[in-house]
């Protein structure tokens, strides 16, 4: 017995030595091999595209475009965490819907982080040089994607470059241009870094690229007005061969569109999203209304089955008459990206036609069928519409109106009649609000970097009383509690 | 593998040994014999003839023996054979169905009686010998191994050997000798000019003598250092409840014990002295000890990552993934059965817990099950049948109320209602009425409960084996009952040398849960349409058309748990020499629990366009844990007292596992039951293993029953830890002094007192209360979550691997540090006893999920909390024999705990999460509210107070409360003030009446905070009678209103959505009544009892709601069970 004591005193160490766990393994493990960091890449991207709504995947384009002038939503004050976007009535104390934009963008940089911390630290010779370099470009690139959404969010943000919560913990805000430098940093990292062909995606344009982290970087420098690089950088992507506009504007948002850049591909058995893409359900209505006969159509808008059947007849967002009336006739780009669904002339719908975005193609729930689009990231069109604004700025009015009209014209418009550096960057700002509605926020942003989101967004009847405070997102105030430096916005 | 082998073998042995024993028994009964100077040889031929023994003797030895005197009515053969051969030079054994009578050796004490007694002086004369010797025997004649036998003068003394003898040296013919055992009354004897003086000592069945279980071994409460509060079998026999730890509500002060849910077997929160961890909802529970064996059940569901959160900080979590069933887990003590259960030890203060050290931070729990006791076999059983029900239900509007409600909604915000915004009005009957919650919770459930054991035993063997069937039924019960079935055995043998004691213990349960959801019924319309439609389907169609969510969707979506467990323990003793004991304690404990949760499709609104699957869920959870304990033990009497020291080792290995299955896209429910049918299969599988080690010595002096002195020190291992991290080291010290064993004391103090003790203990224990592997970089596959609709996700068709926590390895053991003094009183020859004791409990390194902002990654890491947290205060309870006749009895007790929780300290506070929603100096659970102004005359709105005076009544996190342009300014702390229970107990006769209230001084948020009050949805009676209908109106209640403002929204956020929570409830009230002997001889029973019990009887408090215990508006309502029964045993 005694002997037992002794063992058991001596060999303590050994005692409560367990085994590994059997369902996760270390990070030494996780970046030791190629097809793991395959696996650890593929968890980069599956949590921007299948982990429900993120600043990756509808959020960005939903909320931006509620707070812009873009889209109104159907449930109006039943939709307790969106109405506040739609009306500059942001109340940070309250559950507020964006939050989902700062918590994703900043999973996705520790994931980013992750990946280029031990892929520095990795000594494992059992992952090829090229992969480990192309891999710390991808990161690098989602790293400033995500930057650049939450600093245009939210301004100065606080600046996380690794995943060690000692050092993150209580970090300030950086200020903006802290940020911008980073994302110029490693951006240009992302270009040394990072193959020009899609074979990381097998040949699908769903792993960012040299052509992705330089379409990025042409945009930074565009926010930072720095107009030259902007130009530089816009002109590679487009003379860039693998990319071209498509003439047919339904095939823009393909899987296989030339005009893409960078795509995530969702998992269509993935509920709610499915077959489709979070802008579909965002946007879409359940049952398309061209899609049924006539005699539906009638049985639809009796005032005695409407109310049944209103659900899946309107979208949850729709377009505002703002957005809708700012296309030209004959625009194409109407055609082919809006829908409309009309309600029968009783209170409470009065006959109202719902027109909403119809660049995502509806796909509502339907599980395990081939996609017909990836989630779209970054396009060709918006290249020409940078270049254009940097050539506008930089005098070139023969080039900018040369990229406005490339736009334009496939868009079935004549060329654009500016001629003068203002006019051109009217010219410019309107065909991007056309062009770009819908996607990324492009609206909200480009009213902010202009200076002119107060004036046009000030005048909008919904959003009185106007608080210009809340172009900027309240920090999630479960975030200043968690982490006591960080301070709210004005006006919060 | 080969000692598993073995194991079972001995296993095997040891249940025949007891089957055999019990023939035996069932043959040695009911010797009737009534004879004077009756020669042997005859009346062992009667007893032959009575018992159907046969009998081996000499015949020349018995033809020798003197003639015999006896009487005995229904004995056994022991008994008969015992009387027999007493004061004769004769011995028995008895074999098969043979005793054998042989001549008494000799043995070692009658040699020294022979010699002392021999010695003469010069003259001739007997010398009075100063030496004493003799056998200290307990009950049934047991020979009682280390008994203390001391010269009352001298204060010199020994201890018996094995076999009970003691030699004592020194004493004089006049002296008196004190004998004193664990368990025993202390009993005086005077040598009385004696050489041999055997002593047989009377069990002490109550008061400060009582066994009292502690880690490691027993002890009594006059002797304890510590703080250990017992609960009988007796008190938690007589609850109807179906988890134990129910039953011991209020019956230890400072032991806070309250359900989670209403239903059966959910999860309960164990609090003991007090919220430790300033995180708000982790968990809090003791370490639980069954018959030694540590029941460690792990949490192992990987955190949710998809949304940053992870699941930790529920209580009590349980076996297996809490958030399959609608109970969210279930208490770990669920599936054990109350009837088996002998004690539960609560542990309390550093000297109790320091020896299980590492993990006694939250206190102890130890239950010990029913053992055997020697007897001629006794068959008892239990019958029990009762029933459930609601005790209260929400008072709500009719329909007719109801609808006026709506409509002075409407008026009130100047809206027309129309079909569109009223449905309610326009679209449904407003003629018919249900009322909702008798539909859902009007059911009486039923209770019936049947235990059988038998047990019995000699002085060498005992046994006991019991069986045991409950089936309860709650009142949201699928399929209507809960059977719980159990097994249990003992076998608790010695060798015939004393030396080597064998006892072994096996628990088995099996426990059934059903259980289904209903939502908000309380707020259903009155006049909601029906829950089935014509053809029997449940009616989403008609409440669709009027837009109300359909409630009862779980009507259909069963749930049910299937709860294995199994627990054994083996403890082997051997006497190496006289005092020095080497023990081993084995354990194993097996829990499995299958559970199933399923959604068909006829459970789910057939939406056009939306075509519905139906799913199903099943979990298979298991965990194993084995101990291995071995220790060394030495007693012996050292100068003028007693030490006992105690050293070992532990050792234990568990694993933990669970598979989690999650079958979609039915599209018919008749396959939904298949698995194998489902289209999309998703797995989960979790896996963990835990080991812990430690070795640990207790050093315990006792001087002359004075002055004690106990010392505990451990190190301990834990696999929790990073690599150097694991080892930690815990100890305390205890002292007790009992001043009335001073002389002077005695002499001084009145009559009246009886005892006076002060002890007091000053240590540390620790915790290592986080998950396995949490000190680990951890990447994983990412799954589906919890969501029963999706698939395990894929990217480009490769499995994504993330990481999943933040890597910590420098956290490590948790160390609280505890302070007591008590002060034990008892009066009136140990009558009334009184403790009053006074506690401070410091944590400031608590292992807690620590939260972190999500820009770091995520929300929250593993680590030790820089916040000091302190618990003080006072626990008193007494218990009191009032009237003590022989017809008549009435006992007492009463026990209060007041604790206070402060946050102590915390460095660089500003920069903690704590800093917006704690206070240093304050108690933790302390909430910031808005002031409640009352309701505004003029617009029947809330109003409340603007602290700041900004013209904004406004909270702002991220910034201290009551600070900047934050109005909540009023403090609200619902952790109860003080807690504790009452009894009564009366005994006429044979009539015995007993009566049990628990009590809680407390805050509690009422059924006001709700803000749905006027918008579709009913309301209460009280709400709806109190409201501001016109201006200029003095009420209580605002106006009606079909959209909540801020104003009504900020209503839960005030100090009026708190209310006097404190009540007294009348917990327990049992009957019973046992029939005259004679009568139930004639039946051939040997003791027959009826009993009535009922639990839950009534609660005063001033609370407005269904009960203070349940402070969610339409939560599932408390209930009351009442059961009758007997109890017989023959």
């Amino acid at each position: 017995m005694l002997s037992i004591i002794m063992v058991v005193m001596c060999g303590c160490k050994k005692l409560v030595e367990i085994d590994k766990p059997t369902n996760t393994i270390s990070t030494a493990s996780a970046f030791g091999t190629d097809s793991k960091l395959n696996s650890v890449m593929a968890g980069l991207y599956n949590q921007m595209i299948n982990t429900g709504l993120a600043f990756s995947n509808g959020a960005t384009t939903l909320y931006g475009g509620l707070t812009a002038d873009e889209f109104v939503d159907y449930g109006g004050p039943t939709n307790t965490l969106t109405y506040p976007l739609l009306t500059s009535n942001i109340n940070a104390n309250a559950d507020f819907a964006a939050d989902v934009i700062w918590s994703s963008a900043y999973k996705t940089i520790y994931n980013s982080n992750a990946i280029i911390e031990n892929l520095t630290s990795s000594v494992s010779d059992k992952i090829t040089d090229s992969l480990r370099a192309s891999c710390t470009g991808e990161a690098k690139f989602t790293r400033a994607f995500s930057y650049f959404y939450l600093t245009n969010f939210y301004g100065d943000v606080p600046l996380v470059l690794t995943t060690d919560f000692n050092k993150t913990a209580t970090l300030p805000r950086a200020p903006q241009a802290q940020v911008y430098d980073q994302m110029v940093r490693d951006l240009k990292d992302a270009q040394s870094l990072l193959p020009d062909n899609f074979s990381a995606g097998l040949g699908e344009r769903i792993r960012p690229n040299k052509g992705a982290a330089t379409a990025l970087l042409a945009r930074v420098y565009l926010y930072q007005k720095d107009w030259k690089n902007a130009e530089a950088q816009a002109s590679a992507v487009i003379g860039n061969s693998h990319y071209s506009l498509l003439a047919d504007l339904n095939k823009v948002f393909l899987i296989n569109s030339t005009e893409a850049i960078w795509q995530l591909k969702q998992d269509v058995s993935l509920t709610p999203v499915g077959s489709g893409t979070y802008d579909d359900i965002n946007f879409n209505t359940r049952i398309e209304w061209e899609s049924l006969g006539p005699d539906d159509q009638a049985v639809f808008l009796d005032p005695s089955v409407y109310p049944s059947v209103s659900f899946f007849l309107t979208p949850q967002n729709y377009l505002t008459d703002e957005l809708s009336n700012a296309f030209e006739p004959g625009d194409l780009r109407h055609t082919a990206w809006v829908r409309s669904t009309p309600s029968p002339n009783i209170d409470p719908y009065f006959g109202v036609t719902y027109n909403y975005p119809f660049k995502y193609i509806n796909r509502t729930a339907t599980n395990n069928q081939p996609a017909l689009q990836y989630n779209v990231m970054l396009r060709l069109a918006e290249q020409y519409l940078i270049r254009a604004e940097a050539r506008a700025e930089l005098g070139d009015a023969g080039g900018s109106a040369a990229d406005i009209n490339r736009i334009r014209n496939r868009a079935g418009l004549p060329n654009t009649t500016a001629s003068g550096q203002t006019d051109l960057l009217a010219a410019v700002a309107r065909e991007r609000r056309i062009e770009l509605f819908a996607e990324w926020a492009h609206r909200l942003f480009d009213l902010k970097r202009t200076g002119k989101a107060s004036e046009v967004l000030g005048a909008i009847a919904i959003k009185q009383p106007w608080k210009p405070g809340q172009l900027l997102y309240p920090v999630p105030v479960s975030e200043i509690i968690r982490d006591p430096r960080l301070v709210q916005n004005p006006g919060y | 593998m080969s000692k598993f082998l073995l194991f079972m073998k001995l296993t095997i042995i040891l249940i025949i040994a007891a089957v055999m024993q019990v023939s035996a028994s069932s043959y040695a009964q009911q010797i009737t014999l009534n004879v004077k100077k009756a020669p042997l040889e005859k009346v062992l031929k009667e007893i032959r003839a009575q018992s159907g023994y046969d009998f081996l003797f000499d015949a020349k030895l018995i033809q020798n023996a003197k003639p015999v005197d006896i009487q005995l009515e229904n004995a056994g053969i022991e008994e008969a054979l015992k009387n027999c051969l007493k004061g004769q030079a004769l011995s028995y054994t008895i074999d098969e169905h043979t005793v054998v009578i042989r001549e008494a050796e000799k043995t070692l004490l009658d040699k020294v009686a022979d010699m002392v007694t021999d010695i003469k002086d010069k003259a001739g004369k007997l010398v009075q010998p100063s030496i004493v010797v003799g056998k200290v025997s307990g009950s049934y004649g047991v020979p009682l191994s280390g008994a203390t036998v001391m010269v009352k003068r001298t204060k010199l003394g020994t201890n018996t050997d094995i076999k009970g003898n003691y030699i004592l040296k020194t004493a004089e013919t006049t002296d008196t000798l004190v004998i004193s055992f664990i368990g025993y009354k202390t009993t005086t004897v005077p040598i009385n000019k004696r050489v041999i003086v055997d002593v047989n000592l009377q069990e002490a069945t109550s008061g400060l003598d009582e066994v009292v279980v502690q880690a490691y071994g027993r002890t009594t409460q006059r002797l304890t250092t510590g703080n250990i509060n017992r609960i009988t079998a007796a008190d938690i026999a007589k609850q109807p409840v179906t988890d134990p730890l129910l039953a011991l509500e209020g019956r230890a002060p400072g032991v806070e014990i309250t359900p989670q849910t209403g239903y059966d077997g959910g999860p309960v929160k164990v609090v003991i002295r007090g919220r430790q961890s300033i995180n708000t909802n982790i968990n809090s529970d003791p370490l639980y000890i069954i018959d030694g064996v540590p029941q460690t059940v792990l949490d192992l569901r990987p955190f949710d990552y998809t949304n940053n959160n992870g699941h930790r900080g529920q209580y009590s979590p349980g076996l297996g993934d809490p958030t399959v069933s609608y109970s969210t887990g279930s208490s770990p003590l669920a599936a054990y059965n109350p009837s088996d259960i002998e004690s539960v030890e609560i542990l309390k203060d550093a000297d109790a817990t320091a020896i299980y050290g590492s993990r006694g931070a939250n206190g102890v729990i130890l239950i010990t099950t029913k053992k055997g006791s020697p007897s001629n076999g006794e068959f008892s059983i239990d019958l029990a049948q009762g029933v459930r029900y609601t005790v209260a239900e929400w008072q709500q509007l009719n329909t007719p109320q109801y609808i006026a409600m709506r409509k002075e909604a409407f008026r009130n915000d100047g809206i027309i209602p129309t079909a569109q915004n009223a449905p309610d009005i326009f679209l449904l009957d407003n003629n018919r009425f249900t009322d909702w919650q008798k539909y859902a919770y009007g059911n009486t459930g039923n209770w019936t409960n049947l235990q059988a054991s038998l047990s019995g035993g000699t002085a060498q063997t005992t046994y006991r084996l019991a069986g045991g069937y409950r089936a309860s039924s709650d009142i949201s019960t699928a399929k209507g009952r809960n059977p719980q079935g159990s097994f249990s055995s003992n076998l608790t043998t010695h060798s015939a040398n004393q030396r080597f004691t064998l006892s072994f213990t096996t628990n088995y349960t099996f426990l059934v849960n059903n259980q289904i959801s209903i939502a908000s019924v309380a707020t259903l319309p009155p006049n909601a349409p029906s829950v089935y439609d014509a053809q029997g389907s449940l009616n989403f169609a008609e409440y669709d058309k009027v837009r109300i969510v359909f409630p009862f969707s779980g009507l259909l979506q069963p749930y049910e748990g299937k709860t294995n467990t199994l627990n054994g323990s083996l403890n082997l003793n051997y006497t190496v020499f006289k005092g020095f004991v080497a023990k081993v304690n084995l354990g194993y404990n097996n829990a499995q629990k299958q559970q199933s949760q399923y959604q068909p499709l006829a459970a789910q609104d057939p939406l056009p366009g939306s075509p519905q699957k139906g799913s199903a869920r099943v979990e298979n959870a298991r965990t194993n844990n084995i101990i291995v304990e071995p220790q060394l033990e030495y007693n012996a009497v050292i100068g003028k007292g007693s030490i006992n020291l105690l050293t070992g080792g532990s050792y234990q290995l568990n694993n933990t596992s669970s598979l989690q299955t999650i079958g979609t896209g039915y599209t018919t429910d008749d396959l939904l039951y298949s698995m194998a049918a489902a289209p999309v299969v998703q797995a989960t599988d979790t896996k963990g293993q835990y080991k812990y080690a430690g070795v640990f010595a207790r050093i315990n002096y006792n001087w002359e029953n004075k002055y004690i002195l106990n010392l505990n020190g451990r190190r301990d291992g834990s696999s929790r830890f990073g690599e150097n991290n694991r080892f930690g080291n815990f100890g305390s010290v205890g002292a007790a002094y009992i001043v009335t064993e001073e002389k002077w004391v005695r002499d001084f103090l009145p009559k009246v007192f009886s005892t006076i003790k002060l002890r007091g203990s000053y240590g540390t224990t620790g915790s290592d209360g986080v998950g396995d592997y949490q000190y680990l970089t951890q990447w994983a596959p990412v799954s589906a979550g919890q969501s029963a609709t999706s698939t395990n996700p894929k990217y480009n068709g490769v499995i994504p691997l993330v990481s999943i926590q933040h890597a910590n390895t420098d956290f490590h053991w948790q160390v609280n540090k505890k302070l007591e003094g008590a002060l034990d009183l008892s009066f009136l020859d140990e009558r009334i006893s009184v403790e009053v004791a006074y506690y401070r409990d410091r944590c400031n390194n608590q292992l807690i999920q620590f939260p972190t902002a999500d820009l770091t990654g995520f929300s929250t890491v593993t680590a030790n909390s820089p916040a000091n947290v302190q618990n003080d205060g006072w626990e008193f309870q007494a218990n009191a024999q009032i009237i003590n006749g022989k017809s008549f009895r009435w006992s007492a007790s009463f026990n209060i705990g007041i604790n206070k929780n402060k946050l102590l300290s915390y460095p660089n506070f500003q920069l903690s999460p704590y800093y917006t929603l704690m206070k240093i100096g304050r108690p933790l659970g302390e909430q910031y509210l808005y002031k409640f102004t009352g309701v505004d005359p003029l617009t029947g709105q809330y109003t409340y107070l603007d602290a700041n005076h900004d013209g904004l009544v406004s909270a702002v996190a991220g910034v201290p409360p009551g600070t900047g342009m934050d109005d909540r300014v009023a403090l609200i702390n619902t952790t109860p003030q003080y807690s504790g229970g009452m009894g009564q107990r009366f005994s006429f006769k044979k009539l015995s009446l007993s009566l049990f209230f628990n009590y809680r001084k407390q805050l509690a948020r009422n059924e006001l905070a709700s803000t749905a009050f006027g918008a579709l949805g009913n309301v209460s009676l009280y709400k709806y009678n109190n409201r501001w209908q016109s201006p200029g109106d003095i009420a209580t209640i605002a106006r009606l209103t079909t959209t909540a403002k801020a104003s009504d929204i900020n209503y839960g956020s005030s100090d009026a959505a708190y209310t006097d929570g404190s009540f007294i409830r009348l917990q327990n009230i049992a009957l019973s009544y046992t029939l005259p002997v004679k009568i139930i001889r004639k039946i051939g029973l040997k003791a027959l009892s009826i009993n009535a019990s009922a639990q839950n009887i009534f609660v005063i408090t001033n609370y407005k709601g269904l009960d203070p215990e349940v402070n969610n508006f339409g939560a599932l309502p408390p209930t009351r069970t009442i059961t009758w029964g007997l109890s017989a045993s023959f």
